[in-house]
């Protein structure tokens, strides 16, 4: 990688990649939100007729692993730091 | 030549060099042996919101980022001011070879061989969870005095060169046109930068050209008689005043917004706009640092001073040991820095390899920026205390080098130094909120409106008639004693996979040991001071205006947190040393 | 009794049919009249079912089955879809849309039971039905759509919710359009172009489409009109009774009745009747006094038992022109 390449992904990390990454991180949750409303069969609670729901699966389906992954992890206060 | 600060810094620039070359890779090597074809969390976890690869050259300038604040600066400053610029040198050089980048570099590391964990999951793994409570005890502590600690010097600084305010707010209004932008208009970002940057520029601008607009004037809420009253001198700031109290609450408006309203929309874009501009004032007071044989600034300060302070006469400051270990932390040493390595960093580490670049690499520039700060202290004859001594030596450093009028790079420091300790500040008292909310759920206390409040009362409180100095060896003692913590961890977690752990576990029962020892002796001088009813030093000020009563029940809070953070300091590392020897057994 | 042309010339918009009622009462005999009376007079008529039992294939003695629209005479057109394999396909497009989409080699295990399980749920099949007459209403091909539909079950409640589901799509709508701005600014920072669109977006508008669609179907009373059946007995008048009041709490309008399966009552006169049959009419005229009591305004016509089953488009004209201009009185049966 040249000097100059270098020297612009550092200063990305000087710069917009925390805020990218947070921005990210509200946007995760957003989704995880919309997934429980959207497939809240999956936990019982049906919002939108099942016909019409399994029409959205296809979209959220990568964010369906994430959410699990998501709910099954555990969080700490340390976590809360960054 | 060698009265300048140049030889000095450059000699700690090499000995970081050659640590990492012969001492840190060799670590790396031999006793973590880190891999690259290791599948890291990044791989492993890849969700594309916090774990997924990322560049090490993008992660270096955010761990740096993440770990390189106020502290470097002022915890340096401080330590030449108490001991003389030899021992605070030394101690930022052979602290960060020895101890400081090893934390960061084995913290981000033990995180990647534990899933990506932060240090509250693997402390619950390695130990239960009565460690990780006291960890989380200790925290709400650490930030309720780090907050006030900040408060102080961004109040110093504020006061002390007016007309940064007033730029300050043009960094706040950069970064709220800068969120609208990207945010409502759906503009580009590196367009909106642009405006944002402009905006930062103007302000900056104005308040070098027009000195109406270098207001407030230093402690402009109080009356030059009260100063000739009590013999102080009216350029400094001091605790118990109009001033001060106003300061304090213009700042906790500031904190109250940042930490309640969403985070990509006030917190963010501030922060963002406001580094941009602080990274060509880090970059230029190091240059200014090594080009002093050229630019002619000798040394003024004396070489070592004081190494010990009787208590009694004054109360600010102390034995060299172990008050300078604590005094001077990021730069040297800094716990702070094992959670943010255990945090993001390294759920986005590419390469097992990458984190000794990342991690070890952060903390080591850091170490320069640390060396810069003790460079512009030295240089100065007469230092004021406080973070403004930090701004009138840069000042001084890159005024010279770069030949242009003082008031250019007065306001400059200025910013850099309220922006940098506002950044994470805010901060804090987000990741207070949040820890409350963790803790209370739906009580009052874990209330995303009642929480700010508690912190901001507390911490505004010990910073209103508190002297700053004591606060900040208090700071750095919590700080510091986090740092021997997560050493501590780290060898037991080493020692768990049958692993060489010395080079954590004699820096960590350094660490816990000198750092308890300071906490003991703050609590001890508090104490002492709230017993007596006598004001510590500046806090005389306080005394004066309404009593000696306020100061001694601040003191005496003071004392109790002092010795609740020893007790949960003492008994942690127990836990920690008899843990470490459990390990070894098995 | 005014008969189906007395329905139609009080609503002379009317073109949506909906025979409703428990199974086995001659919904469909009644439905495949209707279309019959319909495009006999020149009007394009549909009659569509989805019942696999009692179906249109067996009144018109054809396999019509799955098959789409099939004409059958001049301007009669019928279509019987197969609801469960309607069903099995669209759960197959959306496993391969997954499939494809992520470009993997099959489906993860969770979502397979996910999709198959969402898809075996008793609303799904109704949902599924309703799905298919929105189609062929919005292609609006036909002067008339006859329904034979399924027994209410929890799908109807669609009606009901459509407002509530309308506003929900709103909010997952705006949710999405946040989580879509947030992406695009984390993007435009590190310099990087979003370059999907937000499909969901388009998604949840047609989900809301549909729904809406169906609701104004059933509930537009000038040109939808449902129609109950019923026949002389207990069980059937309790039943009826029932199924007003959820329309009503639904807030749909029945448009009227029709009992079916009714001995003429002069049959129970001729000297010859066996003792069983006079003692069924007899039953017979209370419930219908009962039926007059409680749905008189309601009953459009009353179809009299016939003497074979009714099959072929022959026989269905006289259940027809009974249906569309009766020969006696409601009071005529008591």
């Amino acid at each position: 990688m040249k000097f100059l390449d270098k020297f612009r992904e550092i200063v990305e990390g000087l710069t917009v990649h925390g805020q990218s990454t947070a921005i990210l991180k509200v946007k995760a949750q957003i989704d995880n939100l919309f997934i429980l409303i959207t497939m809240g069969d999956m936990l019982g609670i049906p919002i939108l007729p099942p016909y019409y729901s399994l029409r959205l699966v296809p979209y959220v389906f990568p964010n369906i692993q994430n959410w699990k992954r998501y709910m099954l992890r555990e969080r700490d206060f340390t976590d809360l730091v960054t | 030549m060698l009265d300048t600060p140049a030889p000095y810094v450059l000699l700690g620039l090499v000995l970081y060099f050659l640590t990492y070359h012969l001492y840190a890779k060799r670590i790396d090597k031999k006793i973590w042996e880190s891999d690259p074809n290791r599948p890291t969390p990044a791989k492993l976890y890849f969700d594309g919101v916090e774990y997924f690869p990322v560049s090490k050259y993008v992660l270096f300038g955010y761990q740096f980022k993440s770990v390189a604040a106020l502290g470097p600066i002022v915890g340096p400053l401080t330590g030449v001011l108490f001991f003389g610029w030899v021992p605070a040198l030394m101690w930022v050089i052979l602290g960060n070879i020895f101890i400081g980048w090893a934390q960061d570099y084995s913290s981000m590391m033990m995180s990647l061989r534990n899933e990506g964990r932060s240090m509250g999951p693997i402390t619950y793994k390695l130990l239960g969870d009565r460690a990780r409570k006291i960890l989380l005890a200790y925290l709400i502590f650490y930030l309720i005095i780090i907050t006030a600690v900040f408060e102080w010097v961004i109040i110093d600084v504020i006061n002390r060169v007016p007309g940064t305010f007033t730029a300050v707010l043009f960094v706040f209004l950069g970064g709220i046109v800068f969120g609208m932008l990207i945010f409502r208009m759906r503009m580009d970002a590196l367009i909106a930068t642009l405006v944002a940057l402009a905006i930062v520029f103007i302000g900056y601008l104005l308040v070098v050209y027009v000195p109406a607009l270098r207001a407030p004037p230093t402690n402009f809420m109080d009356s030059p008689e009260f100063f000739n009253t009590y013999g102080f001198n009216p350029a400094l700031t001091y605790p118990g005043t109009f001033t001060l109290l106003f300061w304090l609450l213009v700042l906790s408006v500031i904190y109250y917004i940042s930490a309640t309203t969403p985070m990509p929309k006030f917190l963010l874009p501030t922060v963002y706009v406001g580094y941009l501009p602080s990274i060509i004032a880090l970059v230029l007071v190091l240059i200014a640092a090594i080009a002093t044989p050229l630019t002619g600034l000798t040394i003024q300060q004396t070489p070592v001073r004081d190494l010990f302070v009787d208590p009694l006469k004054n109360p600010q400051g102390g034995p060299i040991w172990p008050i300078l270990f604590v005094t001077v932390a990021c730069g040297a040493i800094s716990g702070w820095h094992s959670l943010v390595s255990s945090g993001l960093t390294p759920k986005q580490i590419e390469y097992e390899t990458d984190a000794l670049p990342v991690g070890g690499g952060a903390m080591m520039t850091e170490g320069a920026v640390a060396l810069s700060s003790v460079a512009a202290i030295m240089v100065l004859a007469q230092p004021p205390t406080g973070a403004a001594a930090y701004v009138q030596g840069a000042t001084l450093l890159t005024t010279k080098l770069l030949n242009i009028p003082e008031i250019y790079m007065r306001i400059l420091y200025g910013i850099f130094v309220v922006v940098m300790g506002l950044i994470t500040s805010m901060l804090f008292v987000r990741v207070f909120r949040l820890v409350m909310a963790e803790l209370f759920e739906d009580k009052p206390l874990g209330n995303k409106y009642i929480s700010p409040l508690v912190i901001l009362t507390i911490a505004g409180f010990l910073a209103f008639v508190g002297s700053w100095t004591n606060l900040w060896i208090y700071f750095g003692g919590t700080n510091q004693l986090l740092a021997g913590l997560a050493l501590l961890i780290i060898a037991i977690f080493l020692t768990s996979i049958k692993k060489p752990s010395t080079y954590v576990f004699v820096p960590g029962i350094f660490m816990a040991i000198t750092t308890l020892a300071a906490i003991a002796w703050e609590t001890y001088v508090y104490g002492l001071y709230a017993l007596m009813n006598k004001p510590i030093g500046v806090q005389a000020a306080v005394a004066k205006l309404y009593g000696s009563e306020i100061v001694s029940i601040s003191n005496l809070l003071s004392a109790v947190f002092g010795a609740v953070l020893f007790v949960l300091g003492a008994v942690m590392t127990y836990y920690l040393i008899t843990g470490w020897l459990r390990y070894r057994r098995s | 009794m005014r008969g189906l042309r007395g329905l139609l010339d009080a609503k002379p918009n009317l073109k949506v049919l909906i025979y409703a009622g428990k199974g086995g009462l001659g919904k469909t005999t009644l439905s495949a009249a209707t279309s019959v009376k319909l495009s006999s007079m020149g009007r394009k008529t549909l009659v569509f079912s989805t019942d696999p039992q009692a179906s249109l294939s067996d009144v018109f003695e054809q396999n019509v089955f799955g098959r789409g629209e099939v004409m059958l005479a001049r301007d009669l057109y019928v279509m019987e879809i197969d609801a469960d394999k309607k069903i099995n396909d669209y759960v197959a497009s959306i496993k391969r849309k997954i499939i494809e989409m992520y470009r993997l080699d099959k489906l993860p295990r969770d979502i397979e039971e996910y999709v198959d399980s969402a898809a075996a749920e008793p609303a799904m099949y109704e949902s599924a039905v309703y799905d298919a007459m929105i189609d062929v209403v919005s292609e609006e091909k036909y002067d008339y759509y006859v329904f034979d539909m399924p027994p209410f079950g929890h799908g109807i409640r669609m009606i009901a919710i459509a407002d509530v589901i309308s506003k929900w799509v709103d909010k997952i709508t705006e949710l999405r359009k946040q989580a879509y701005e947030y992406g695009r600014v984390a993007a435009s920072l590190k310099r990087q172009k979003v370059t999907y669109e937000d499909e969901i977006l388009k998604e949840l508008e047609y989900i809301r489409g549909r729904i809406l669609k169906f609701r104004d179907i059933v509930m537009n009373t000038e040109t939808t009109a449902f129609i109950m059946v019923m026949t002389p007995e207990r069980m059937t008048i309790l039943d009826t009774e029932k199924a007003i009041e959820m329309f009503k709490s639904l807030g749909l309008q029945l448009s009227g009745v029709v009992v079916n399966q009714v001995y003429p009552p002069e049959l129970a006169k001729r000297p010859d009747a066996p003792q069983y049959l006079k003692r069924r009419v007899e039953e017979q005229r209370k419930y219908m006094a009962e039926i007059r009591e409680k749905f008189g305004k309601y009953v459009l016509a009353v179809i009299p038992m016939l003497n074979r089953e009714p099959k072929g488009i022959e026989t269905l004209k006289t259940v027809a022109e009974e249906l569309w201009t009766p020969t006696k009185r409601l009071e005529d049966y008591i």
